[in-house]
């Protein structure tokens, strides 16, 4: 839907009606839902109450006397009426619209540009132009070196780095097949010891990691028959997320107060709505090197009600105000093309397996990137400093939050939900990301979309989840004929974790790809 | 680059070299709210408009050994001067001031910068006003001792 007809939709439901669902006669809904013959209830109906066009969502002057300060209207003590009366009506007409593509394009924040025409012929007696919205791109990389509380808060997911051992439990496939067809196509692309792979490469390399690993285990697992494999994916999603009214404050010069905000002839920020809400809109256009969807959804790893679901992103002693900048300072740049919910298909595509089960993703150009941040004009010191390897340990963390987010809110769109209209259910994944050289494996979970407003009457203590076990090197040493050495940990019979140098590629990696494929 | 005029190149002569460019570059304090607001890790410069990002990396690491991560730059226009600013068909630009090139280098993540506080109160000026108040209150007090308090000036008003 083009954003104009978008705005005017809203303009529309901001002064329409309100009412709750006692209001509404039960036929009327139905019909309403099932054709358009039924004119829709009018917003001038003299049933309904609707909050008046001059409400603002926000407090957005101070009280000029006492009245006002002590008796202020409840409606504009805090402006949350507005907005949340604006956010439950929204779901209204996302609950009404027929087809999940439709949803889809009601909830998007696009708003196309003004064409020549209007700009050319828009006269002074006409309202002005306002820039319509933009989303924040977010790169396919982490374009710089720090991003990992951003996302974390930008997504509102919680970190957890722990070994995924745990959840693997009692899964112990064979990888002596692997093991041998994965060193043949090492050498058969010509891997080497992977420092100059280029990234075009690396996405075959992980097509053919995965091609590997279900021919291996195949036989066996008859489930792999019924999933589907697709290589260099497309994953997008846009979302929005609130909490950014602190880029409407400004420095007060020559007063005690030490900043004000301001919101009355004032520039909106790029991504924000038209009416200064502080909720920006974010697009993440992922690529992916691989991706296996099957038709039913993997295994939770809690549910939406336990408190595992509840747990908060941060630490209680978190300086959030030491996180939160203008999307710029990121290196995140306004993205002008339409927006998709894209999980690896379309919504409209009629595709039948719809589940994410694994995805795989190169972090290949996040070395180049690294070696540039230090200065360097090799690649060839990234393992020696610890900074470097730092910097590359939080740009994979940083990267797997924002794709697990990603592939999974696109995913919950296709199912239907949206971000008025939260998930019910929540949404699981698994990924792989690596360079080549580090793998990666994560696994995620979806349990709130519901973070584009913030404000007082909505509460929404639900968190995101992603668990992060890595790196793993794939092997430490490659000779001259091609042949790798790889060290292994393993558990002796004291229980203690010990390191022995085997040659091949490194078990664990490969037994954990395998797992992933294996996991219900 | 420079500011000295380089001799004459004859054949044969050593490519020309600039050892000491004429750069310039100034540190810039960011507002502590709001959307200007930058971290503790990032430093803003006015930089010399000739500059670029790699000559701004440079410039810290080699001669002031700073720990550079990145660079960011921009250009801000200057602002113009219009003989009729509202009228948008027939304005014209009386005089435009000169572009500015701004820096926002990112230093390491345990760096911290806070932009140095050049116009606050030294010490010694602080002091010395609060000795010259001390001295006027004790002036008073001075005087009290020495104030006639005998003088009966209500009696003869009463009488």
């Amino acid at each position: 839907m083009h954003g104009l007809k978008r705005t005017l939709l809203i303009r529309t439901v901001c002064r329409g009606k309100a009412s709750t669902a006692a209001d509404i006669p039960k036929e009327e809904v139905v019909q309403t839902s099932k054709s358009e013959e039924v004119a829709p209830k009018a917003a001038n109906a003299s049933t309904v109450y609707r909050p008046p066009y001059y409400r603002k969502p926000h407090k957005y002057h101070e009280s000029s006397h006492i009245l006002q300060e002590e008796f202020a209207n409840a409606g504009d003590a805090s402006g949350a009426g507005v907005r949340l009366f604006d956010y439950y009506k929204t779901a209204e007409m996302v609950n009404a619209m027929p087809t999940i593509k439709e949803k889809i394009d009601l909830v998007s924040p696009y708003e196309r540009p003004w064409t020549r025409a209007e700009r050319t012929w828009r006269r002074d007696w006409h309202p002005t132009l306002m820039a319509t919205r933009k989303a924040w791109g977010i790169p396919p990389t982490p374009a710089h070196f720090d991003t990992l509380d951003y996302y974390k808060y930008i997504t509102k997911t919680r970190v957890e780095n722990k070994s995924l051992d745990d959840f693997y439990h009692g899964l112990r496939p064979p990888t002596a097949e692997l093991q041998q067809s994965f060193q043949n196509t090492l050498k058969s692309m010509e891997f080497g010891d992977g420092i100059t792979f280029s990234e075009e490469d690396t996405q075959k390399l992980f097509g053919c990691l995965i091609d590997d690993a279900m021919g291996a285990i195949a036989h066996n697992v008859s489930r792999l028959a019924d999933h589907r494999v697709a290589y260099d994916v497309e994953s997008e999603a846009f979302w929005v997320r609130s909490g950014f009214m602190f880029l409407y404050d400004e420095p007060v010069i020559g007063s005690n107060k030490d900043h004000k905000r301001r919101l009355n002839n004032f520039p909106k920020f790029i991504g924000d709505d038209r009416r200064k809400l502080g909720e920006l809109a974010f697009v993440h256009r992922d690529k992916l090197a691989a991706q296996i969807r099957s038709r039913e959804p993997p295994a939770l790893l809690h549910s939406l009600d336990s408190d595992d679901a509840k747990l908060p992103v941060f630490e209680k002693d978190f300086n959030i105000e030491e996180t939160l900048y203008s999307p710029k300072v990121f290196n995140l740049w306004p993205d002008q093309q339409p927006l998709w919910q894209c999980p690896g298909y379309h919504a409209d595509s009629g595709e039948t397996h719809s589940y994410g089960l694994l995805s795989v993703k190169s972090l290949r150009p996040l070395r180049e990137r690294v070696a540039h941040w230090m200065g360097w004009e090799s690649q060839a010191e990234l393992e020696e400093s610890p900074e470097a390897k730092q910097m590359i340990d939080d740009g994979a963390r940083s990267q797997a939050v924002i794709s697990m987010f990603t592939t999974l809110c696109a995913q919950a769109h296709t199912h239907g939900f949206t971000q008025y209209t939260d998930v019910t259910r929540p949404f699981t994944s698994q990924m792989i990301l690596s360079d080549g050289l580090n793998f990666y494996f994560a696994v995620g979970q979806l349990n709130t979309l519901a973070i584009n407003v913030d404000c007082e009457g909505f509460v929404n203590p639900r968190t995101n989840f992603i668990q992060i076990d890595g790196p793993h090197r794939l092997f430490e040493i490659v000779d001259e004929d091609g042949n790798y050495t790889s060290s292994q940990e393993y558990v002796d019979a004291k229980n203690n974790v010990n390191r022995r140098v085997d040659s091949g590629l490194n078990e664990k990696v490969l037994e954990r790809v395998t797992q992933m494929l294996m996991k219900q | 680059m420079t500011s000295r005029l380089a001799r004459l190149w004859q054949p044969g002569n050593p490519q020309r070299r600039v050892f000491l460019p004429d750069f310039w570059m100034a540190v810039i304090e960011s507002p502590s709210v709001g959307r200007n607001k930058l971290p503790r890790n990032c430093v803003k410069f006015e930089v010399d408009p000739r500059m670029s990002r790699h000559d701004i990396r440079e410039y810290l690491t080699k001669i002031y050994d700073l720990p550079v991560r990145d660079v960011r730059t921009e250009v801000q226009m200057g602002d113009i001067t219009w003989n009729t600013k509202l009228d948008h068909q027939y304005k014209k630009a009386m005089w435009k001031e000169e572009d500015k090139k701004i820096a926002y280098v990112f230093m390491s993540k345990d760096f911290a910068f806070s932009f140095p506080q050049m116009f606050a109160a030294s010490e010694e000026v602080v002091e010395l006003a609060k000795m010259t108040k001390q001295q006027e209150e004790l002036k008073e007090k001075l005087n009290e001792q020495y104030a006639n308090r005998n003088r009966r000036v209500g009696q003869f008003l009463a009488a």
